[in-house]
């Protein structure tokens, strides 16, 4: 783009001034390696529980279930607990609209203001943190990850990894948005008191697929 | 924004006497303290990541036009825009071209310094267009017509009582009922804001860190909001600045294990999310447009000066958490938009010395600031050298000239030190036994010292001077010796 390019150059040959190199200066040699974090407790050694507790810490839940084809009744259970069994639309990943959602209609779309529960798919989980990972994509809108009051994400085990560090060989290209999510949206803005449900998913709750075949 | 910083001095004496602001401050402090004390401890290797976050940033300043460049080009194999200014007017130029171009009218924000380094919000409402925060404190300020007063905390000043007053007037002609708490308070500002969400045009975020490697650009929020803003609307713009970027994710992995700790005391932000371009193809959400704005604003000049270490700051707030100063006079009194240590040492830099010399003295020389920085800026090294600086500038006032050189006078004859220091002490304690409002051991007024016991007390001398101790201490060793 035209604008800003005389900024541009004046900027970088300020900065060339500074690092003596030229325009076609090759890449530099990197001499750090990110050290293994270390904590009191080995959260390598069982990566459920270590995600677990990460995630309970910070307000979210979980359950597990064996396979994909428990995961209806788990939501439907869930949603009873959470006082929104009167949901009748789940935004979900498209992997998921296959499954027997009973009386509940499933759809794929970007999500609006007045949707209430989507049920996503992560690419990953990490359990150094308590995080899942999400990969926007046709299948995957990010939106449903932020605008619904309750949040649910279905996570492969074969897909918990340690640390954020295992999860880029996985990553086969960037998606366009690549989200980290732990717990639920909170604000500690007024007076440092926390509140959860600030602008995104008040509700968020982990569903662990044991053996996820295939999928 | 406004550069007031030459307005420190009487502005932080307003500060020390708001009775709210002492409140808000001191729970904000041992809040932020105490959290981030737990989690350094958790993990048992910080210090380890404190040192690979200097070394990467030194090594990225050392290569900073190579991982820009590289930086720049990912972005644009992405399908996105990078744009270069090199002050904050450029910078908002550029914005405005784009909202212009893409005939926006409401434009909503998460939180970016750099765009209240350049004045973004105010260059946008003089062109008409409506602009709307969207983090929960930048939006209590904005609706105050204030400025953030702390870098990842802009509301840390306000009680809850002003908030609902503010939210009163503003939300009460929308149809809005009062309300007095915490959850109530967050809940109407939700529904509020997720209506601009979903009907602004354009969306605009900082980022945290840029990742030269894949172009990606990151960012962290607990609220969400840094989301919404840039999935929603057709037009998301980063602004940002030329020293956030990094050369790839396993860098990008150790600094978000030190951000979160050092900021907030968490583990990890609810949000971490990297931007990667526009839409594709298929996709059902997100930008059609895809803009980063790599603001220079004197940047490049500290490359290579003595103020070079400055350049590797991550925007933590630690080391404001953890300076006596910015936690009793909090972050408007310093008059620009980076306070405490890190802004002492960087807006007398950006702004001008002889606009910001009050700044760097405005510090205890404690080195707190130093021991919690994420990135190990030596800030007390960096904060005396602009001292030193001043001072062979000529910037000194006369009267701290003047008792420089009568203590310089004395210190070279003894005796003469002895006599006055015993004089000195004799008359202090006259006036602590004399001090009635005072507890014991404390003066509260002193004829002529006003400037200092209007906004503290004076610790009453102790029985002996230094150099009868000294005395004492030395006979002692030498008895002992004997």
């Amino acid at each position: 783009m035209a604008h800003g390019s005389n900024s541009r150059q004046s900027i970088l040959n300020r900065i060339r001034s500074f690092t003596g190199r030229d325009e076609s200066g090759e890449a530099p040699q990197k001499s750090w390696s990110v050290p293994q974090p270390g904590y009191v407790v080995d959260f390598t050694k069982d990566l459920v529980t270590s995600f677990t507790s990460r995630l309970n810490a910070v307000h979210g839940t979980l359950q597990t279930v064996a396979d994909f084809a428990g995961l209806p009744v788990a939501v439907h259970d869930y949603l009873s607990e959470a006082g929104q069994s009167n949901v009748q639309e789940l935004l979900v990943h498209k992997g998921l609209v296959g499954l027997e959602w009973g009386n509940r209609s499933v759809s794929v779309r970007k999500a609006a203001k007045q949707d209430r529960v989507s049920v996503t798919l992560a690419f990953a989980g990490i359990a150094e943190t308590g995080t899942v990972v999400m990969t926007s994509s046709s299948d995957s809108p990010t939106t449903q990850s932020y605008l619904p009051d309750t949040n649910i994400v279905v996570l492969r085990e074969s897909r918990l990894l340690a640390t954020m560090e295992s999860l880029w060989p996985l990553l086969e290209h960037q998606p366009r948005a690549l989200n980290f999510i732990t717990g639920p949206s909170k604000t500690a803005d007024i007076e440092q008191t926390i509140v959860y449900g600030a602008h995104g998913p008040r509700r968020f709750h982990v569903i662990l697929v044991k053996n996820a075949g295939a999928n | 924004m406004e550069v007031l910083t030459h307005n420190f001095k009487p502005a932080a004496k307003k500060a020390l006497l708001d009775k709210d602001l002492s409140a808000a401050m001191g729970r904000a402090e041992s809040g932020f303290v105490d959290t981030r004390r737990k989690v350094t401890d958790e993990l048992l290797n910080f210090e380890e990541f404190r040192t690979l976050g200097r070394d990467v940033k030194n090594h990225t300043l050392a290569n900073l036009d190579y991982y820009l460049e590289l930086f720049e080009r990912n972005v644009i194999a992405q399908g996105g825009h990078v744009h270069w200014a090199k002050n904050g007017e450029e910078a908002n130029r550029i914005v405005l071209d784009i909202c212009k171009k893409a005939d926006a009218r409401k434009i909503i924000k998460g939180k970016s310094m750099v765009s209240e380094e350049a004045g973004t919000n105010a260059a946008l409402e003089r062109q008409g267009y409506e602009v709307i925060e969207t983090d929960l404190g930048e939006y209590i300020i904005q609706l105050a017509g204030e400025t953030p007063s702390h870098i990842i905390a802009p509301a840390v000043h306000k009680s809850k009582k002003a908030v609902t007053e503010l939210f009163d007037r503003y939300h009460a002609p929308m149809g809005y009922e009062t309300v007095t708490e915490h959850e109530a308070i967050v809940d109407q500002a939700r529904q509020i804001l997720r209506d601009h969400f979903c009907s602004a045009d354009v969306g605009i975020t900082g980022g945290n860190f840029l990742v030269a490697e894949t172009g990606s650009v990151a960012i962290v929020t607990n609220e969400g909001n840094g989301d919404l803003t840039s999935c929603l609307p057709k037009v998301h713009i980063v602004t940002t600045s030329i020293e956030k970027v990094i050369p790839d994710m396993e860098a990008l992995g150790g600094f978000l294990r030190l951000l979160a700790r050092s900021a907030t005391g968490q583990i990890t932000s609810v949000y971490t999310t990297l931007f990667n371009g526009p839409k594709r193809d298929k996709d059902i959400d997100g930008p059609e447009e895809f803009h980063v704005v790599l603001l220079d604003n004197g940047r490049s000049e500290i490359l290579g000066s003595e103020y070079q270490d400055i350049l590797r700051c991550i925007r933590c707030g630690a080391c404001l958490n953890h300076c006596p100063v910015y936690t009793s006079i909090g972050g408007h009194a310093y008059g620009w938009v980076y306070p405490g240590p890190m802004g002492s040492v960087l807006t007398p830099i950006l702004v001008g010395r002889e606009n910001a010399g009050d700044l760097p003295n405005a510090c205890t020389l404690n080195g707190r600031c130093g021991t919690v920085c994420p990135v190990k800026i030596p800030l007390p090294s960096l904060l005396r050298k602009h001292r030193s600086d001043l001072v062979k500038a000529g910037s000194q006032g006369a009267v701290q000239k003047g008792m420089l050189s009568f203590w310089y006078v004395l210190a070279r004859r003894p005796v003469l030190y002895g006599v006055l220091m015993r004089a000195f002490k004799t008359v202090l304690s006259l006036f602590a036994l004399l001090d009635k409002a005072g507890q014991r051991g404390r003066i509260k007024t002193l004829p002529g010292a006003s400037a200092w016991t209007s906004s503290r007390d004076l610790p009453a001398p102790g029985k002996s001077t230094f150099q009868a101790l000294w005395k004492t201490a030395q006979s002692a060793s030498n008895e002992s010796e004997k």
